[in-house]
């Protein structure tokens, strides 16, 4: 019975996250559109222009990168102080903590059906149709969906314990980006970097999302299978810690 | 719901160079029990374990050491005013939003829409967004809004006195109403009256001990002594 409070509570708060976003500022919501465009113009400027990064169609490539790199990033950085945040209101009544980062990903996951429905306009209009391997992005959708709820539930869990990973989740992020093959195809790599760089989850999934928007092929199911082993142990650590932190999680909010 | 020789502990934040961890007991040992039915009120200076033992009796946090038994399925809930409210959203969802928070089903909250409404007394406000209310009249939406939310065990962090001296009195003659009816509560206060007047028993905590419980007006006075001697001494009297 309570569990069914606890959806309506996120689905309220994930409405009322999203309303207030657009009411907030002028452009409401085309900033939803208008941030991740506007990184990848930059990270393409940068590569493109200044490094002279030349793969022909470097454009759609590093679209598909960027846009897939910041759902992740934008759930996590969002995330991250979701419950530190809410201390609060935490004092006063009881919630499953998880609920608080789960509101942040819902938020984001909804901002990035439109962005990805620009992508998929773009990748159309630069001149790669669609295929039968189309079939397979719910699946990958998924994927980085359970990549992402089990990155940051983790995270966020801890954060009122270690007030100093605040400061590194930003650089982490960073160099997530570096590595996860935003820039570069993993071809590019040295064959003895490629086992490293493939065991990045985010590194795989992009590197699908490319496969099947840009070639017309069918994601390395085996890769495929590691994300989705890789994340499902993610989720189990989440779940261990969330009940062990359940009822004591509030000690250590000093806020 | 029973308390036996509860405490709580919390560890200050330390660094990995300053030294040994301080442990701070917010609560060392609070006994008492909670029957249907009853008010209990719980009296104790800043700073004595209060709003520790309230957040315990809401199962928000567990004692680290001691035994609560409390009934499989009952709900103890905190009174509080506009929790987890939004400003963007309208009075009437912020209504459905804070009493899902405190326990009540979705459906059970759009059912006690007209009833939030006409308490709150927000008449047209109550469908705009409540960034464009008044202090006062965010309390009397949140107010109307706990009203609603009808827990097990009500808990009452010092008797909520919102919104201007009218409403102020019809909030309290509505909480006093339930408690006459055999609203199961707790409240804690430092304001002797309010217990002496409302409660069937009453516990006065110290230091997070609990020191004497028993009839509201006995321990209320024994409080009342207490505070008025420190009170004595600290002025050097």
């Amino acid at each position: 019975m309570d569990w069914r409070r606890y959806w309506d509570i996120i689905v309220y708060r994930t409405y009322a996250e999203l309303k207030s976003e657009a009411q907030l500022s002028y452009m409401g919501y085309v900033w939803w559109i208008l941030e991740p465009l506007l990184n990848t113009v930059l990270f393409f400027v940068i590569m493109a222009a200044v490094l002279d990064q030349s793969i022909s169609g470097f454009f759609c490539f590093l679209l598909v990168g960027s846009i897939i790199w910041q759902w992740l990033n934008a759930s996590l950085l969002g995330a991250a102080n979701s419950i530190v945040d809410a201390g609060g209101m935490l004092k006063q009544i009881y919630l499953p903590k998880a609920i608080l980062p789960l509101i942040v990903i819902f938020t984001s996951a909804w901002k990035f059906v439109f962005i990805f429905l620009l992508l998929l306009i773009c990748v159309w209009v630069s001149g790669h149709r669609p295929t039968a391997a189309y079939a397979c992005l719910p699946v990958l959708l998924l994927l980085e969906f359970v990549v992402i709820v089990a990155f940051t539930l983790p995270l966020a869990a801890i954060m009122p314990y270690f007030p100093d990973a605040r400061v590194t989740v930003d650089a982490i992020l960073r160099s997530g980006l570096l590595i996860s093959g935003v820039f570069f195809p993993v071809t590019q790599l040295p064959a003895s970097y490629r086992l490293y760089f493939h065991l990045n989850p985010m590194a795989d999934l992009i590197e699908a999302f490319r496969t099947v928007l840009l070639d017309g092929g069918w994601p390395n199911w085996y890769l495929m299978g590691y994300v989705a082993l890789l994340s499902l142990g993610g989720l189990a650590v989440a779940a261990w810690l969330y009940t062990w932190l359940d009822r004591s999680i509030v000690k250590a909010i000093h806020r | 719901m029973s308390l036996l020789n509860v405490g709580v502990c919390y560890r200050r934040p330390h660094g990995f160079f300053k030294g040994k961890r301080s442990d701070f007991w917010g609560l060392q040992s609070v006994n008492f029990d909670l029957h249907e039915g009853e008010t209990i009120g719980v009296l104790g200076r800043n700073g004595a374990g209060k709003s520790t033992l309230l957040r315990v009796l809401s199962t928000i946090i567990v004692p680290d050491r001691g035994q609560i038994e409390i009934r499989s399925g009952l709900r103890s809930t905190l009174l509080s005013i506009g929790v987890g409210s939004h400003a963007t959203l309208s009075g009437r969802e912020n209504a459905v939003l804070n009493g899902m928070m405190l326990g009540a089903s979705k459906k059970r909250m759009i059912e006690s829409l007209d009833r939030i409404r006409e308490f709150s007394e927000l008449g047209e406000f109550f469908d705009e967004p409540i960034y464009t209310y008044s202090s006062g009249m965010a309390a009397r939406l949140g107010f109307a809004t706990a009203l609603e939310v009808d827990p097990d065990v009500l808990l009452i962090d010092e008797m909520l006195s919102v919104g201007d001296a009218s409403f102020q009195q019809k909030s309290a003659a509505a909480l006093k109403d339930r408690l006459r009816a055999g609203k199961t509560a707790v409240i804690v206060s430092h304001d002797v009256r309010t217990i002496a007047e409302v409660c069937n028993r009453a516990i006065w905590i110290e230091n997070g001990l609990s020191i004497a419980e028993g009839d509201p007006a006995d321990v209320a006075a024994q409080y009342a002594k207490a505070v008025a001697e420190s009170a004595h001494n600290s002025l050097g009297l």
